[in-house]
């Protein structure tokens, strides 16, 4: 039962996340084409897919 | 501000392809103004000749450098006009956009697209060649299973034969290269066109079928209704909606831009997961939409 919590908060947790870095993501669209920044796609990216996963993971955990 | 646009393509043939809808529209927005296009392969060229959009198309490579400078230095130093540098992958589109490509390159231009189809124009000659040689077959395919930019984008050589084997009621004509891989089966004009007349044999062929390739792209060009092998490309991105784009979506794809040239660590599966029968069963479907739209047009 506890174990379940913690998965459920987890999951909150890295849901959060994935929205600040969509966030993130519409912030870096919003600016002119060329003057996005390479370096912030390449991490926003990144973290998005391990993030992204993370919660896929978690989910079949719980559902488990 | 001078009434001109001086454009740019950067990258391969596929990607000048996508610019066409935006040329179009930067035409249709702006027709007071004169549109230069500078090409720095033949290929770009092939794409954009004929093209009614393009006022200007100008040799930008080393030797023919010098008949531009004194244009070049105009807006490079003193910035007089508005070039269109369209470097459209400088960050990657898997990384952070959702839209196609064609949608990308619409916003570097800053148009609106009416029509996000793909502009190729051929001469009454290289069509008239295009019929003759298709003529005396039935029922054309075109593959193109190779692609420059990444070895994975190709699917076993095996599966191609096998697809050939399975569907003998089908002509399949392999284009491309002479030192791509040659399908047994297929009718081999691989290195027997020039480009424009490959593009132009896909115009009058009954179908498509291929790997993520600037052939794959045209087909978009004339509504063909094809099959695309998708892996490590997405497409979200790269696909067209007059082909079946078959995509896997593994969970390491896309990977095109981080591992570029490089061969698959995990084995390929994203490929190795499409199937024989996948791809005939598509075939065979757009063959019957592309027979429907023939018969119709008889009517």
């Amino acid at each position: 039962m506890k174990l379940k919590e913690e998965v459920i908060e987890k999951i909150i947790f890295v849901e959060k996340k994935i929205e600040i870095i969509d966030a993130a993501i519409s912030k870096e669209l919003t600016k002119s084409f060329f003057m996005r920044s390479k370096s912030v796609c390449r991490f926003l990216y990144i973290e998005k897919k391990i993030y992204t996963r993370l919660h896929k993971e978690l989910k079949w955990i719980l559902n488990e | 501000m001078s009434k001109k646009f001086e454009i740019f393509p950067c990258g391969g043939i596929g990607d000048t392809m996508i610019i066409t809808p935006s040329v179009k529209a930067l035409k249709e927005t702006h027709p007071d103004h004169k549109i230069i296009v500078y090409y720095k392969q033949n290929g770009q060229k092939d794409v954009f000749l004929n093209n009614p959009n393009v006022d200007s198309l100008r040799d930008f490579r080393k030797m023919s450098f010098w008949r531009y400078y004194y244009r070049l230095s105009s807006f490079f130093i003193r910035k007089k006009t508005d070039p269109f540098v369209v470097l459209f992958q400088h960050i990657p589109p898997s990384w952070i956009y959702k839209v196609h490509v064609i949608d990308i390159v619409a916003e570097i231009f800053k148009v609106k697209l009416k029509s996000r189809k793909i502009e190729l124009f051929f001469t009454k000659d290289e069509e008239n060649r295009a019929k003759q040689a298709l003529k005396p077959f039935k029922n054309t395919v075109i593959m193109h299973i190779h692609s420059k930019s990444s070895q994975n984008h190709h699917w076993e050589l095996e599966n191609w034969e096998e697809l050939i084997k399975q569907l003998p009621d089908y002509t399949f004509i392999q284009l491309g290269l002479k030192t791509e891989p040659e399908v047994k089966g297929a009718l081999d004009w691989r290195g027997k066109t020039l480009f424009r007349e490959a593009l132009c044999l896909l115009k009058y062929a009954d179908s498509f079928v291929g790997v993520d390739s600037n052939m794959a792209h045209a087909t978009n060009a004339f509504d063909m209704p094809g099959v695309v092998l998708f892996g490590d490309s997405s497409p979200v991105h790269w696909g067209k909606p007059n082909n079946i784009n078959i995509y896997k979506e593994v969970e390491c794809s896309p990977c095109y831009y981080e591992l570029w040239h490089e061969r698959c660590p995990y084995g390929h599966e994203c490929m190795k997961l499409i199937t024989v029968e996948d791809v005939k069963k598509a075939l065979i479907q757009q063959m019957n939409r592309r027979l429907k739209e023939k018969n119709k047009l008889i009517l």
